[in-house]
């Protein structure tokens, strides 16, 4: 068994000083540890080799080659440790070349047997006779352990960060293997009489091996209380459940195995395998959560971390809320003094959002340059000096995380330093690297919240803004048209007024009550009495136009007795065909039945359509007529006038259209506004109105009037 | 001798609408405004009353509203005349219990004179 474990230990000393080797060969630190694992390596084969000797020569000349294998360990160990973790070998030359001296002067001494006069195994322990020069290789270890030791404590005082880290391995390991080696081959041997894990002990200098190695070869280390705690729990568990099986074995096995049975035998090791298989888990997760509160405090567990921020960013959408949410919780969790989100667009940045800065941090223009042109992740402690490294140290960062997602980058995370001075791990760096795109993610959707939002504010006052405008305006256009309607009342009143006296002054002499008046007289006072008749027609559209455009033209409708209508418009214009020697008469119309109206504007539009007639005819008269077709009366205006051709027809009905009439046109006079208005009122009263016309005959206008049922 | 108020300010259109009634043989008294004419209607008792709107100080509504609040006054046939002829005028006007609404500029005298002779009591 001691072959085998001094050929295991051989072969992972050799497999661990190639492999650290190949990691880096031109650095001074790996070539060293190389070295020295190497020659460690070889002292448990030439250690074998010598105990079991036949004869003293033989275990002489192996004892030889052991302390050849010892002999640079001690001086590498020191040279190893003052390089540390530099690749450079800038060790004083002259000490370096002292240091050599020695070692190959030992190395002469030894084989020259000045070292060890002799060696001899006696019941598998050596008994060496020192010689001369013993105290020279004694010193030079005991010198180069010592110093080393000094150079290490040193270092470790003076050191922070990563290269602490390091340290804690370095010591960890050396500690515990010779810890356990002084253990195992002094103490329990000379105190206990306990020999049983001599033959081991070479394996226990393999814990130094293997641990400094990792410490140099890895960048991100884990936590070395976490490697503790977790080699200390599953110590107790593995060795808990050995013990438990162990005594509920022989317990049971010493209650049912009276006569011994195999039956029996396999099911109680399958009851007790079940059980332990059972009860595995809950004590291993007792057990690492005891080592952990006592060796591993601050520990957070990425999975709630996780958790709880993936939870602050689905919570919400406000930018300020999410950066400063993720802010407070990583921050207290993985427990770091300050840290900041920079968040950029378009490779400059537009915000800043911090926590734990006094001041909050700026950056010039060629930091943010720096830190954007980096594309991974960075942390300081990793770093080689330069540019990047100098940008980090003047803004006191320890970790620069980009945020990117779908090729776009919304910003970078900047963590300060750990409250504790510990180096970020590689669990911290890994869950920010899983975090890293979820909070890319959340800016960016914030981001484009806020847009939304402010795209909504802009929005909405711009609406409330037009709408404000347009109410104005309703307001103006209202307030415009009430003053227009006011004034047009105002207006036509006052022009009415004087034209009433006029009308009544004219009537009065031209109906004799004034006196006599003379022939000549009665001409021009006919002629001023209609030609004022004719103004107040005038006033009277112009009033009803500004109500209809106006849309306010209202309607008193009752029943119309259209025979006595027509009876009374008549009577009144007769004056005024007698003038030019026309008749104007009322047709057969038997008994007329009531029609639906509006009777003053009836009238008016009798009024209208008569007067047109008396305009446009020179000679024979004007008919009216009415008869009832379906439920309607249709009323009608006949003249004997010059007629209209049926391209001037369609043109009638509108506003201040005036049909030509040659030489007569300035004998016609009107304000073109009667038959739109008429035509206005007809159609309000849900009537009709048209005519027919035959040039050179005459033409007849028609409306039609709702019958009362 | 049936007696007609005119309760108009214009001396002139008072002047015109007597001068024909007269010579029809109808009695005519005439108010300048107002109160004047609320007077004349409770002494005078008109048979029928002709009244202006557009009158200072009190307006034809004003005064449309106690004449028909009146005992004397409450049948009287009542022609309301203006120039102002608004839809809404009129449609008050009869609500307030006019008899007719006439636009002045309308009616000669002569048509007046009709309308005044229809409203009459017989």
């Amino acid at each position: 068994m001691a072959l085998t474990i001094s050929l295991l230990t051989a072969l992972f000393s050799f497999t661990i000083a190639l492999f650290v080797y190949l990691k880096n060969t031109r650095s001074s630190t790996h070539i060293l540890f190389s070295a020295l694992i190497f020659f460690i390596g070889l002292y448990p084969i030439f250690n074998y080799l010598s105990l079991n000797s036949s004869d003293a020569e033989t275990a002489f000349f192996w004892a030889k080659f052991v302390l050849l294998s010892a002999i640079p360990a001690g001086p590498l160990f020191y040279l190893f440790v003052r390089v540390f973790p530099s690749s450079k070998f800038d060790i004083n030359k002259i000490l370096s070349w002292l240091i050599l001296l020695w070692v190959v002067l030992n190395i002469f001494l030894s084989l020259f047997g000045y070292v060890f006069l002799s060696v001899s195994i006696v019941e598998g322990a050596p008994v060496i006779v020192p010689g001369a020069a013993v105290g020279s290789f004694g010193l030079l270890q005991v010198l180069s352990i010592i110093a080393g030791s000094r150079v290490l404590v040193l270092k470790y005082r003076r050191a922070s960060g990563l290269l602490r880290r390091q340290l804690q391995y370095i010591t960890f390991g050396i500690i515990t293997s010779f810890g356990l080696t002084a253990i195992a081959t002094l103490i329990l041997p000379l105190i206990l009489g306990v020999s049983i894990f001599i033959p081991i002990s070479p394996l226990f200098l393999l814990i130094a091996g293997i641990t400094i190695a990792y410490s140099i070869v890895r960048h991100r280390l884990l936590d070395i209380r976490l490697v503790v705690a977790r080699t200390v729990s599953y110590t107790l568990l593995v060795g808990a459940f050995g013990l438990f099986y162990a005594l509920l074995f022989s317990l049971f096995s010493s209650l049912f195995f009276s006569t011994i049975t195999e039956i029996r035998t396999i099911f109680v090791s399958t009851i007790l395998a079940f059980i332990m298989a059972f009860t595995f888990q809950p004590l291993r997760r007792l057990l690492e959560s005891a080592t952990d509160k006592i060796f591993y405090k601050g520990k957070y567990d990425t999975n709630i971390l996780l958790y709880n921020l993936a939870l602050i960013m689905a919570s919400t959408l406000r930018l300020e809320e999410v950066t400063h949410g993720i802010l407070d919780e990583l921050l207290m969790q993985m427990k770091v003094n300050k840290g900041a989100f920079i968040l950029t667009e378009n490779d400059k940045i537009f915000d800043i959002k911090s926590k734990g800065y006094k001041n909050p941090p700026s950056f010039s223009e060629d930091e943010v340059k720096t830190l954007l042109g980096t594309r991974n992740t960075l942390v300081f402690d990793e770093l080689d000096e330069g540019e990047i490294k100098e940008t980090l140290r003047q803004q006191e960062l320890s970790v620069t995380l980009h945020l990117r997602t779908g090729g776009e980058q919304a910003g970078i995370l900047i963590l300060g330093s750990k409250e504790s001075g510990d180096i970020y791990s590689e669990q911290d760096i890994k869950v920010l690297e899983i975090l890293a795109p979820e909070v890319a993610v959340a800016i960016q959707n914030a981001k484009a919240y806020e847009e939304i939002r402010r795209f909504n504010i802009t929005l909405q006052e711009e609406v409330d803004r037009a709408t404000a405008d347009l109410k104005t305006a309703n307001i103006k256009l209202q307030e415009l048209d009430k003053l227009k309607d006011e004034f047009v009342s105002l207006a036509s009143h006052e022009l009415r007024s004087p034209m009433t006296v006029i009308k009544g002054s004219l009537s009065t002499i031209l109906d004799g009550y004034a006196g006599e008046t003379s022939k000549e007289a009665k001409e021009f006072l006919t002629a001023a009495y209609s030609e004022n008749d004719r103004l107040i027609r005038l006033v009277n559209n112009l009033l009803n136009i500004s109500r209809i455009e106006s849309g306010r033209l209202k309607f008193l409708v009752t029943n119309v007795d259209m025979s006595k209508l027509m009876k009374d418009v008549v009577t009144n214009l007769q004056m005024a065909t007698k003038e030019k020697s026309l008749t104007l008469t009322i047709g057969e119309t038997g008994t007329l039945p009531l029609v639906l109206g509006d009777e003053d504007k009836v009238r008016e539009v009798l009024i209208n359509l008569i007067g047109n007639a008396i305009k446009f005819t020179h000679q024979g008269g004007i008919t009216v007529s009415a008869k009832v077709e379906n439920d309607t009366l249709i009323t009608s205006v006949a003249d004997t006038g010059n007629g209209i051709a049926q391209e001037d027809q369609d043109l009638l009905f509108k506003k201040f259209s005036q049909v030509s009439r040659g030489t007569y046109s300035h004998q016609t006079g009107g304000t073109g506004l009667g038959l739109y208005i008429s035509k206005k009122i007809i159609e309000g009263l849900h009537g009709q109105i048209w005519l027919t016309s035959t040039v050179g005959k005459g033409t007849t206008f028609y409306f039609s009037l709702p019958i009362v049922k | 001798m049936a007696k007609i108020l005119f309760i108009e300010d214009d001396p002139l259109l008072v002047k015109i609408y007597s001068t024909r009634l007269s010579a029809d043989g109808f009695e005519v008294l005439s108010a300048e405004n107002g109160e004047e004419g609320l007077q004349m209607a409770e002494t005078q008792t008109p048979a029928l009353i002709v009244l202006d709107i557009m009158m200072p100080r009190l307006d034809g509504f004003s005064v449309l509203e106690k004449l028909r609040a009146s005992e004397k006054t409450k049948n009287t046939p009542i022609l309301v005349y203006s120039n102002l002829g608004q839809e809404d005028e009129i449609a008050r006007a009869k609500k307030m219990g006019a008899t007719d609404f006439i636009i002045k500029a309308n009616l000669s005298p002569t048509e007046m004179i009709a309308k005044i002779k229809e409203y009459l009591p017989k």
